[in-house]
């Protein structure tokens, strides 16, 4: 009953929690929570590649990257309001995205996976000498945008918009895991063939999750750039993409309380080694190869088996539908 | 009805079927047998399009799908219960059931009537709903591959090898199935290597050798002892 009740009451009280944050941090803290909120979005979209349709991608970082130059370029150059330039961001990375699935409907594991990654280093190549557009390695500034009481100038504004796409690219991705477009990305994950005998097209669900995951990624690069408020294309690089696929790992695979739990404890990590930064990646290595070999479920994985967090549902109304069976098979 | 002609297929340079025709008539049970490596299961994989396929045609109630992807095959009315059950283990029985309403767009009432109804056929199904169909005995396993490709509700049934690694008295409920199955209405394809318990309940029989289609017969007419029979099972 009290664990119902927990279940029941978390997200109501953490949102309610979330929205009175900015009373109690001061700016740096603030910084450092925006970001945390951001890895989220992105890890989710990871998750939903990774985790859920089992698709061994490594380009979520440079998809993170075309979402925050395409928002940046836009406001930097042409002035275009971030709620245009934002959106735009996670299209933009979308369409790119969705042709991920070209080489993913020929390749698998590790083939892909080289596949990806040389995509997403010419991508990053493309950043940084694309210089009549990009501005190279000097990096984009984001300006300070001024909309009625909102500014970009302030982190504490900054967070109720980074959190308000947060809890709605949340829900949508519950929805999306629970309804059939979910259930056929676990079907594909667990055994092509299988899928589509059961009338799981591979083409158009690995073309809609490549697309939607670089959403996620190309969104959550939007509000990255407007968090950091400069970026540069070594920001997108391979370290990068480890730190999303620490997130997601140890966080938890096949989990969106996985996903946030990871954003929260490698975020906030870095600030926490500031000392020994030459030690970051060495870390964040050992604790990924930690987690593969010894709770490959991350920690929402252990979670769940200890009864902390709820089984996370597949397809919606599966639990009203399974108690209706059961019913039904008592009587 | 499903309808094959000429039909080839391999992997690649490696042409396994040579050419195979077969017809399943509406509301009869066709078997296809051969001996291991004859080409039963690429003959299976091909009609559903998992194989490629270099040549000839198949229809399935008058349409042409030769040129179809395997998910439009199955939306046309084919299901496949593979062989080694190829069940996603992770998810449970109601779950793997529910996968196999997908394709027709089945949701709440309708879903669990159809559920109900594969419940009501296999009732050991019923008693393990929230399984993991990882933990189902083999034959519950065959079962459950069954009972999800019947949520599709398929015009022609096709089951590839399902007594493998079953024990003799899992494959009579195999055998009552299928019958109870035919009596039903169902129009079913099947292939096995049992011999003994596809002539118990085929209408026809094909014979398949080296990815060719060497004889052919009314089950009721073949004595599984007869010689030229056996030569050609290998």
């Amino acid at each position: 009953m009290t664990r119902d009740l927990i279940h029941r009451w978390f997200a109501p009280v953490a949102i309610a929690i979330l929205l009175l944050v900015p009373l109690t941090t001061n700016s740096y803290i603030q910084f450092i929570i925006n970001q945390v909120i951001v890895y989220v979005i992105i890890a989710i979209g990871l998750n939903l590649l990774l985790g859920y349709a089992g698709q061994f991608a490594f380009a979520h970082a440079a998809m993170m990257g075309i979402g925050a130059y395409t928002a940046a370029l836009l406001m930097h150059r042409l002035g275009v309001t971030f709620w245009i330039a934002v959106p735009a961001g996670g299209f933009a990375a979308a369409a790119i995205g969705s042709l991920g699935a070209l080489p993913a409907m020929r390749m698998k594991r590790v083939y892909l996976a080289l596949m990806t990654l040389a995509i997403a280093e010419l991508i990053q190549w493309v950043l940084v000498h694309w210089k009549v557009v990009t501005l190279g390695t000097d990096g984009v500034k984001i300006p300070h945008e001024k909309f009625l009481w909102f500014t970009l100038a302030s982190d504490y504004h900054k967070f109720y918009l980074i959190l308000a796409a947060m809890a709605v690219l949340y829900v949508v991705a519950r929805r999306l895991v629970e309804s059939k477009f979910g259930r056929s990305l676990v079907a594909i994950r667990e055994n092509e063939i299988v899928a589509q005998c059961n009338g799981i097209s591979i083409a158009h669900t690995k073309a809609a999750v490549f697309a939607v995951s670089a959403f996620y990624a190309g969104i959550g690069g939007a509000l990255f750039a407007l968090v950091l408020g400069h970026i540069v294309p070594d920001g997108f690089g391979l370290f990068q993409l480890v730190v999303h696929f620490s997130i997601v790992v140890i966080g938890g695979l096949i989990s969106m309380f996985g996903s946030v739990i990871g954003a929260v404890l490698l975020t906030t990590l870095p600030e926490l080694l500031r000392g020994v930064r030459a030690l970051q990646e060495l870390i964040y290595g050992v604790l990924l190869m930690v987690f593969i070999i010894f709770m490959p479920g991350g920690i929402a994985g252990f979670a769940k088996q200890r009864g902390w967090l709820p089984d996370e549902i597949l397809v919606r109304g599966w639990r009203a539908l399974q108690a209706r069976l059961k019913r039904e098979g008592g009587s | 009805m499903l309808e094959i002609a000429g039909l080839e297929a391999g992997y690649g340079a490696l042409k396994v079927l040579r050419g195979i025709s077969l017809a399943v008539p509406k509301g009869k049970v066709v078997a296809l047998l051969g001996s291991n490596g004859a080409g039963k299961t690429t003959a299976m994989k091909a009609i559903m399009g998992v194989v490629e396929r270099f040549a000839g045609s198949i229809r399935l109630d008058g349409q042409q799908i030769e040129k179809l992807p395997p998910h439009a095959i199955v939306a046309r009315g084919l299901a496949l219960v593979p062989q080694g059950r190829e069940l996603f283990p992770e998810m449970t029985v109601v779950e793997n059931l529910e996968l196999g309403g997908l394709v027709r767009g089945l949701a709440g009432a309708e879903l669990a009537t159809d559920m109900e109804a594969v419940f009501k056929r296999f009732p050991r199904l019923d008693e393990r709903r929230t399984s993991r169909a990882g933990s189902l005995s083999g034959g519950e396993q065959q079962m459950l591959a069954t009972g999800r490709a019947l949520m599709s509700r398929p015009s022609v049934l096709l089951l590839d090898e399902p007594t493998t690694g079953l024990a003799p008295i899992i494959v009579q409920e195999l055998v009552r199935i299928i019958r109870a199955l035919n009596q039903g209405g169902q129009t079913i394809l099947l292939v096995e290597q049992n011999v003994r318990m596809a002539l118990s309940v085929a209408d026809y029989v094909y014979v398949i050798r080296g990815g060719s289609i060497v004889m052919e017969s009314e089950a009721a007419k073949l004595d599984g002892a007869d010689a030229m029979f056996k030569a050609y099972l290998g």
